[in-house]
């Protein structure tokens, strides 16, 4: 019989609401402390956390309150939900991004990416979609506007498509949601057929974001198979971009792409050659890549659900609790 | 410029109105009708003001920090009018309130009020959503503050006499708690709110902004003042040192990171 | 007199039961409006993706699982069903109702609005369909069985007589899945044709009962009126014998027919409503006496609402040309009417039922009322505004202003309805709930059960809701292929459908079917040409001129648009030009086209009109 009265006690003290505020002031301050301490990682507010959930799983076996105050209780049955769903979203979740040319395609390959232990990433590498082409007026500033973005959607799963997204409408494809952004830039376009008669390859560079780094159109990058490095420059007169009127970001009408290998210059225009021992580089062209961030998070729907219901649950409860006695006695 | 001469106009009938009730409640007086009808004038020229300056720029109030503290000063005085209307009991509490307006006031007047520009996430309409219950919020916290600052002067003999007519203790902190649970409310929906507005600007719902990370830290503080209540038996002082603890940080996120960073949200651009 | 038979104790705890289902059904229709009301703001800027899914729970939560619950509850009252049989029933429906709202999660659930009772494709949502169809079946079935037992009150004829309707709409609905896949002229015989005849019966089975819920409502009116109160078994019986016809319709002729069809669409324009009308003028006039003597209390002028909706929705129908928003308007007009007279009469049979009447939901239907005539208004100017629009397919001459503020009167007017009713549903059901319970009223209840249910329905429900709204992870995007395999079959039924009423010489419908196809495929010239020679058939030749003149548009070689508009151009007396137009066609067409020898008939026949006039 002992064990059931510790068991009970043990209860009691969980359930206590004085350590529920003491839980909620050593949550307060590691959202201080790892705020101010890069270095500390917000996977620490798990223990906070842990601490308040048990906290509330004995008290909605133990207080008396919550027998009576349903409203009360939905609101933190809410909280508790928000808070696995929340363990849950860390676990699966992934952030990550991409840049795609004008005309390219997805094939299922991030440039960076970071993701939770259990993010089921196969589904990602069978998404399918193409960058047809994208539309980002500036105002005078110049400050950017709106990004438009045609995309074909084409897999799996869904007929071939167009769409448009924009900054605040992403391509959500399973789950999957693809933005647009500001990170954006040109590039050039070559063909680079090796010496010997290998199968030719069309390649592109992706010079930096522009208007960003509008001084530093530059980029070094190296030819398939070979040991090449290739410094590459865009060097153009225009304005694309002006300051006192509106204008859209654009490849420049003339421009000249500069390579160099070691001490050796070129300059070329779209068509333009350059033979080299190891193969032929042909310029085709500019044009405009864009950055994207893709965000997965199957919490998303079940998190605000949870809010709206905890958020609806305090109003009632509160509601009910002063409606008894009126505000100007 | 006409909306500066209508703001500056409402701004000192702000701080008439402020200053009579501060004297109504030092020198005992009623001017009460007096004060009320200046708020609402002062209100009707500040709305005016934001009007024409939302016509000319195309945007409204939420971008520069001249505009946020504009558009704060309004909702402030608008849910402090409310309470002043509505609530005859508690006038005196304008004693605390208006000087915290006034001190807006001042701030106000030394910012800059050139023209910002608008960000391209800001077309959304979540937007207005956000503001609006930040502003309730924080209308809220402002009323109970004011109670809260009565509790506190009764410790002094001068504000036992200033604030005798004022209900008693208890029953201020009952209604002071009561803003505090509005603005809990608001708080919540406001960070929810922020978060969908995120998710599709930013396309993330939270990423630990200095913003987020206050605001967030806010909603922790208030929950803690709204907790303490319950498990202990506050004093009335106990009570009212909390609600001004929770509206200090809150001033501090609305006012004080927005201006270290210049723009609302860092890195919202 | 009570506003409902006298209620033996026995049956009381089943009709409350089937109470809560119908205020429930309510409830989450009022929500999926909401949601329609949502996808179609711009303002917050969302799709179409929900839109379709909410509008047929929307329906048939409202004009199935509400009034047919009613009705159901009502039966159980005015035959004391016995609970082995009656519980049965309830749970049938129940679930089925269930199963039809659970449907609308899946992905593969594809809403079918074009039918005359839109479903979603899914086997859950037809398995609930039928076990709520079954339940309703059952419980009318026991009340027809026990009928005989009580004396013939009014409302216990009309109670009966709607009984009888739902055993014609039975029959109706057997002999409708009865028939093979194909009408004798070969036609496919869909699911649409196939609940054609009983979406049609089912109307007869709810105006019977309204007029029950209006003697119960207007009793002191009928008071006033002892002619009118003498006349009404022959008003019940003036309905109940065209919804008899339907079962007769369902014999001789199968689904999918012209004559089916049509013989349905008539059984409902002409026999539905001139009775029910009738009683509503008679019981207007006695509502007016009362309110010479004394105040009309709250029911009562929610009842004068409701015979004005209905009234109204009656002229509205008959004003209907082609598809337009007379359309809803019209059936947003008896619908609400009904549900108005349902609200009024479950809160008064509830009362004699003991349950407890909050004071607050006393003036919510009239509030509904009210809202739903907004709507119904709005909805029916802008139809006006609309209407030329459509049937010529001139440029866009309505004034915008005028539109928007009329569509603007009826998004006011849907919102007040729907808050009204969310309001009278939570109410009452929460006042239903509290006499069903089994507990002793007082008794402290430990609530954290209920709690921990709701707030995991509430947080998974509305998960899955927020997950399949547009900018959801689940939008439907993938399924747009599938949506597009959809679109293609309707057309082609449409199309055939047109067809088939073009040749039986049934104009009007074959000119809905084209519109339609319109709808779906804007540029299909062939239904422009055969838009044209419907409206031909009605001899309206400038807009069938109009017609032909947008097919050639489409498509310049569209042959037997020429011809057609030859023929258009002949009835608007411009000979010339129909010459020219036969001309265009003789000159494109192939040369052993069968019309060959008639259009060189016409030609000639036309140029010695114009040589014998000066």
């Amino acid at each position: 019989m002992q064990q059931p009265e510790q068991l009970t006690s043990l209860l009691e003290s969980l359930a206590s609401l004085k350590l529920t505020l003491v839980a909620l002031v050593l949550f307060a301050a590691l959202v201080v402390l790892i705020y101010v301490r890069d270095d500390l990682p917000s996977a620490l507010l798990a223990a906070p956390l842990g601490l308040l959930s048990a906290n509330l799983l004995a008290a909605i076996l133990g207080n008396r309150s919550f027998r009576r105050q349903a409203a009360l209780l939905v609101f933190h049955l809410a909280l508790l939900t928000l808070v696995l769903l929340l363990a849950a979203s860390r676990l699966s979740y992934l952030k990550g991004s991409l840049e795609l040319t004008e005309g390219e395609e997805f094939t299922g390959t991030l440039l960076e990416s970071d993701a939770g232990p259990f993010h089921p990433i196969d589904t990602l590498r069978a998404l399918r979609f193409g960058n047809l082409g994208f539309r980002i007026d500036y105002a005078p500033g110049p400050l950017r506007q709106g990004i438009r973005n045609q995309i074909e959607i084409r897999g799996p799963g869904a007929v071939p498509h167009r769409i448009e997204i924009t900054d605040q409408k992403p391509l959500i494809l399973s789950g999957y949601r693809f933005y647009p952004t500001g990170n954006k830039g040109f590039a050039p376009s070559f063909n680079w057929q090796p010496t010997g008669g290998g199968e030719a390859r069309i390649g592109t560079v992706h010079l930096p974001s522009y208007p960003l780094h509008e001084h530093g159109q530059a980029r070094e990058w190296t030819p398939p198979g070979t040991a090449l490095r290739i410094w590459t420059m865009l060097e153009f007169k225009e304005t694309i971009l002006a300051p006192d009127r509106w204008s859209e970001f654009r490849p420049p009408k003339e421009h000249r792409i500069v390579l160099r290998i070691g001490a050796q210059r070129w300059e070329l225009v779209p068509g333009g050659i350059v033979d080299l021992p190891e193969g032929r580089l042909e310029y085709r062209g500019l044009r405009g890549w864009m950055g994207y961030t893709v965000f997965y998070d199957w919490t998303i729907p079940w998190l605000l659900a949870a809010c709206l219901v905890a958020i609806g649950a305090l109003g009632a409860h509160f509601w009910s609790k002063f409606a008894n006695k009126p505000w100007n006695a | 410029m006409i909306e500066l001469q209508l703001l500056w106009t409402a701004l000192v009938l702000y701080v008439v109105a402020g200053s009579a009730a501060i004297f109504s409640v030092v020198w005992r007086r009623r001017p009460e009708r007096l004060v009320l009808t200046l708020m609402a004038a002062g209100l009707a020229l500040h709305t005016a003001s934001i009007a024409t300056r939302w016509e000319r720029l195309g945007h409204g109030p939420y971008v520069t920090m001249f505009e946020i503290l504009s558009s704060n000063i309004w909702s402030l005085m608008l849910a402090f009018a409310i309470a002043f209307w509505r609530l005859p009991a508690i006038r005196g509490s304008a004693a605390v309130v208006m000087p915290i307006l006034f001190i807006m006031m001042g701030w106000i007047m030394m910012a800059d009020p050139g023209d910002g520009s608008l960000p391209s996430s800001y077309h959304t309409v979540w937007l207005f959503i956000h503001i609006g219950f930040g502003k309730v919020f924080l209308g809220a916290t402002l009323v109970a503050v004011g109670l809260a600052g009565v509790i506190l002067s009764r410790r002094t003999a001068l504000g036992l006499r200033w604030f005798e007519r004022l209900p008693e203790d208890v029953r201020l902190d009952d209604l002071a708690y009561r803003c505090m649970a509005i603005g809990f409310i608001f708080e919540s929906l406001m960070l929810v709110a922020g978060a969908i507005w995120a998710q599709d600007a930013w396309g993330r719902y939270w990423a630990w902004d200095p913003l987020e990370t206050w605001a967030f830290l806010t909603w922790l503080v208030l929950g803690i003042a709204l907790h303490a209540r319950v498990t202990y038996k506050l004093s009335p002082r106990t009570g009212a040192m909390l609600v001004v603890g929770v509206f200090i940080v809150a001033f501090l996120t609305f006012f004080g990171v927005p201006f270290i960073s210049t723009t609302p949200h860092k890195g919202a651009v | 007199m009570s506003a409902v038979l006298p209620a033996p104790t026995v049956t009381r705890r089943l009709a409350l039961a089937w109470f809560s289902l119908g205020l429930t059904a309510l409830g989450l229709s009022a929500m999926f409006a909401v949601i329609l009301v949502v996808a179609r703001t711009p303002f917050l800027g969302q799709g179409a993706g929900l839109f379709r899914t909410a509008l047929v729970l929307h329906v048939n939560l409202a004009v199935l699982v509400w009034f047919l619950s009613m009705a159901a509850a009502i039966w159980i009252l005015s035959g004391d069903i016995r609970g082995n049989v009656g519980w049965p029933a309830f749970w049938l429906a129940a679930l089925g109702s269930a199963a039809m709202v659970a449907s609308g999660f899946s992905q593969q659930a594809l809403p079918l609005l074009a039918n005359y009772v839109p479903l979603l494709d899914h086997e859950l949502f037809m398995a609930g369909l039928a076990s709520f169809a079954l339940g309703i079946g059952i419980a009318a079935a026991a009340g027809l069985a026990v009928w005989h037992r009580r004396p013939p009150t009014t409302l216990h004829l009309a109670a009966g007589a709607a009984m009888m309707a739902l055993a014609v709409a039975a029959v109706v609905l057997v002999t409708g899945f009865m028939a093979g896949t194909a009408t004798p002229t070969g036609v496919q015989i869909g699911i649409d044709d196939r609940l054609w005849g009983v979406g049609h019966s089912l109307q007869f089975v709810h105006v019977l009962l309204l007029m029950g819920a209006w003697t119960a409502l207007g009793e002191a009116a009928l008071e006033t009126t002892p002619r009118l109160r003498r006349l009404l078994p022959w008003l019940i019986l003036g309905t109940l014998l065209p919804a008899a016809g339907g079962a007769l319709l369902a014999m001789m002729h199968g689904p999918g027919t012209v004559e089916y069809r049509n013989g349905f669409t008539e059984l409902m324009r002409w026999g539905s409503w001139p009775a029910p009308l009738l009683f509503a003028a008679g019981l207007a006039i006695g509502l007016l006496r009362v309110g010479r003597h004394r105040r009309l209390n709250a029911d009562e002028l929610g009842l004068a609402l409701s015979l004005f909706l209905f009234a109204a929705g009656c002229l509205l129908g008959a004003n209907i040309r082609g598809e337009s928003l007379a359309v809803p308007a019209h059936y947003h007009g008896t619908v609400g009417a009904i549900t108005l007279a349902y609200m009024l009469w479950l809160r008064r049979i509830g009362v004699d039922l003991g349950v407890a009447s909050d004071a607050r939901s006393l003036r919510l239907p009239s509030i509904y009322g009210l809202g739903i005539i907004c709507l119904v208004a709005g909805l029916a100017v802008a139809g006006e505004l609309g209407v030329p629009r459509k049937a010529t397919h001139a440029d866009l001459g309505v004034d915008s202003t005028a539109y928007f503020a009329t569509m603007g009167a009826a998004g006011i007017g849907g919102f007040l309805a729907l808050v009204a009713v969310a309001g009278y549903a939570v109410l009452t059901a929460a006042g239903l709930l509290e006499a069903l319970s089994p507990r002793k009223p007082g008794a402290r209840r430990d609530l954290r059960l209920p709690a921990i249910v709701l707030a995991l329905t509430l947080v998974i429900g509305g998960g899955l809701l927020l997950d399949r709204m547009p900018g959801g992870n689940n939008e439907k995007l993938a399924t747009e292929a599938h949506v597009q395999e959809m679109k293609l079959k309707e057309i082609n039924t449409r199309f055939q459908q047109g067809l088939v009423m073009l040749h039986a010489r049934q104009y009007d419908h074959a000119l809905t079917a084209f519109h339609r196809v319109l709808q779906l495929s804007p540029a299909m010239p062939e239904a422009y040409v055969n838009a044209g020679f419907a409206l031909i058939g009605m001899k309206r030749f400038r807009e069938a001129h109009d017609f032909f003149e947008g097919a050639t548009a489409l498509r310049v070689r569209q042959v037997n648009a020429y011809y057609g508009l030859a023929i258009a151009l002949e009835g608007m007396h411009e000979l010339p030009a129909a010459i020219a137009a036969m001309e265009t066609y003789l000159h494109l067409t192939k040369a052993d086209d069968p019309y060959r020898r008639k259009a060189e008939a016409a030609i000639w026949e036309w140029r010695e009109a114009l040589r014998d006039k000066p």
